[in-house]
């Protein structure tokens, strides 16, 4: 009768390693977490401050060009240059830039306020161990708690010694326990909450071809401010100077192209690998899938440990 | 054996005699397509029927069928320089060398195009291509690769071997055949092309975006042409899709044409 009750906390404490090696199973870990990781990665040279502020500097720039651009149509439609009429279809792809400006300035500047606001969060996301280790942070302490628990049941089955045993598999279970406050999981998990959270509204497929379609938009209106409305707007007895907005938006757009292209493609490239990890348990709960399984394993052998003194210690009064 | 050669010959010289008197007295319109099919099966009969010692005697034949037939100088895998006619617009008709990009959802028939605000057509969803000053074409069986560096420090691309680099949306987009290969091919059957264009790769902006036909994993189609069988000019069309990067979903529409030159 002893020995059946002696061994209950142990086949618990097998059944919770069991559970920790089959949890990556259960959420797909070996195949989402090495996702979060490329996406992590991947994100990495746009989550600083001084990249944010650059495609800052050149909404502004946008911004500016396509105020000078309204103004320069104005003074076109005064002087008698071009009809409102004649402007939509001379100057479409102008016309279409200062219509949508409003929606892409919004959109843009909120991906970018996202990004901005997230820095914190993503760096303690990046500090986490690799994403593709995750699921064996689960397998090996597992198997290592089913491990002993089976040869601690084995053991008793054959009437021999177990109590070192006993000892690790309490040892391993505070060591699982311990694991979320050396990877400081409590602070970083959060975080790294929010950030999946927050970038949720902007890591979808219609978010990212809304921004491809953003880039045409822009991209049309700044060669046909270079190519056809600057030199129309010359020809109608304007100055080019009047226009430095227009200038230096069109100076800047190759390099505006180089910065936004590879942006764009992390966002696009990276939209299955968001979902993946969205799909993952929360982040903040990641710190108490160790805490509560050590818990366990380690009050389970503590509660084997304390029956298997004192049927020792009954034994050794028996007569 | 002699005496079978010996009316061979004969027969040969007969046929090219009666050929030269065809082609003299023939009409040039209508009749000609008709003659020349007949006078191409004469043709090969006669050499079918002749050894190697009746060559000189063929080639007679040949030369005198040249006149009058369209044989196929460009037919199986053609290797050589598919040389690129410089895009040209002129009264709302586009002729030459052109590129398209058809944006997500639409089709490389209808569009919606993107427009290029640099093309130098009146219709701006053309962006005319010209040759490339090194090569001066798409050298099949040949890797026509990028230079190291692909971009300048704008992100223009620099790769000038198939195409001109030419500006689009303010920045050069450049073509060239990716190193991984495999290098192009291009066949002709029946005056119809068709190949393996899977590494062509666009350089814009700083980023590489695969324009093949069909795509590296075999999907999408092969690009298809025409070639004429006499003078070698050729067209060449195939449309490529976007897969990732910033253009995903965008599709690449190609349009070449000019003279085809076998190698050596």
């Amino acid at each position: 009768m002893s020995s059946r009750t002696g061994r209950v906390p142990v086949i618990a404490a097998l059944v919770v390693g069991i559970g920790l090696i089959l949890a990556p199973v259960a959420f797909q870990m070996f195949s989402r977490a090495p996702l979060g990781g490329t996406m992590i990665d991947d994100f990495e040279p746009y989550m600083v401050e001084a990249k944010i502020d650059t495609f800052r500097g050149y909404m502004d720039k946008i911004d500016a060009a396509v105020v000078e651009a309204a103004e320069a149509r104005a003074s076109m439609i005064e002087n008698g240059a071009s009809s409102e009429a004649e402007f939509a279809t001379q100057y479409v792809s102008v016309q279409q830039l200062t219509d949508e400006w409003a929606t892409i300035n919004t959109d843009m500047t909120d991906l970018l306020d996202r990004m901005d606001a997230n820095m914190d969060n993503y760096a303690a996301v990046a500090a986490l161990p690799p994403f593709p280790m995750f699921p064996w942070f689960f397998v090996l302490p597992g198997l290592m708690v089913a491990g002993i628990a089976a040869s601690i049941l084995w053991s008793m089955h054959k009437d021999r010694p177990h109590r070192r045993r006993l000892w690790a598999l309490a040892g391993v279970g505070v060591a699982i326990m311990a694991a979320p406050v050396a990877f400081q999981m409590f602070t970083r998990a959060p975080m790294g909450r929010d950030m999946i959270d927050s970038f949720r509204p902007m890591m979808t497929r219609e978010r990212v071809q809304n921004v491809q379609g953003y880039f045409v938009t822009l991209g049309g209106g700044e060669g046909q401010m270079r190519v056809a409305l600057t030199p129309a707007y010359v020809e109608a007895g304007g100055d080019s100077a009047d226009l430095p907005a227009i200038t230096e938006f069109s100076a800047q757009w190759p390099t505006i192209v180089k910065d936004f292209n590879p942006m764009i493609a992390t966002m696009g490239d990276n939209v299955d690998n968001f979902q993946a990890v969205d799909a993952l348990p929360s982040f903040a709960l990641f710190p108490w899938f160790f805490l509560v399984p050590g818990a366990l394993v380690a009050g389970l052998a503590g509660v084997a440990l304390r029956r298997h003194s004192s049927t020792s210690g009954h034994l050794e009064a028996a007569p | 054996m002699k005496a079978t050669r010996t009316t061979t010959r004969l027969l040969v010289g007969a046929i090219g005699v009666f050929s030269l008197f065809a082609a003299a007295c023939g009409d040039d319109d209508d009749s000609t397509a008709d003659t020349t099919v007949a006078t191409t099966e004469a043709t090969t009969e006669a050499t079918t029927a002749t050894d190697d010692t009746a060559a000189p005697e063929s080639s007679v034949v040949d030369t005198a069928a040249a006149e009058t037939t369209a044989p196929n100088y460009y037919t199986g895998e053609l290797i050589g320089v598919f040389e690129v006619d410089t895009g040209a617009c002129a009264d709302g008709v586009v002729t030459g060398s052109y590129f398209q990009m058809v944006q997500p959802g639409g089709t490389p028939e209808a569009g919606p195009f993107i427009p290029n605000a640099d093309s130098t057509c009146a219709d701006t969803n053309y962006t005319l291509l010209t040759f490339g000053s090194v090569d001066g074409g798409l050298f099949t069986d040949v890797l026509q690769t990028a230079p190291d560096p692909a971009f300048d420090a704008a992100g223009n691309g620099l790769a000038d071997r198939i195409f001109a680099p030419v500006k689009f949306f303010g920045v050069d987009f450049a073509v060239a055949v990716d190193a991984a290969g495999p290098p192009p091919s291009i066949t002709e059957a029946d005056g119809v092309l068709t190949g393996d264009l899977s590494a062509l790769t666009a350089y814009y902006g700083g980023g590489m975006f695969n324009q093949g036909a069909p795509k590296p994993d075999g999907s999408g189609t092969a690009p298809t042409g025409t070639m004429d069988p006499v003078d070698g000019h050729y067209t060449l069309d195939w449309t490529s899709l976007i897969v990732g990067g910033s253009f995903d979903g965008f599709t690449g529409v190609w349009h070449m044409e000019g003279a085809f030159t076998p190698a050596g």
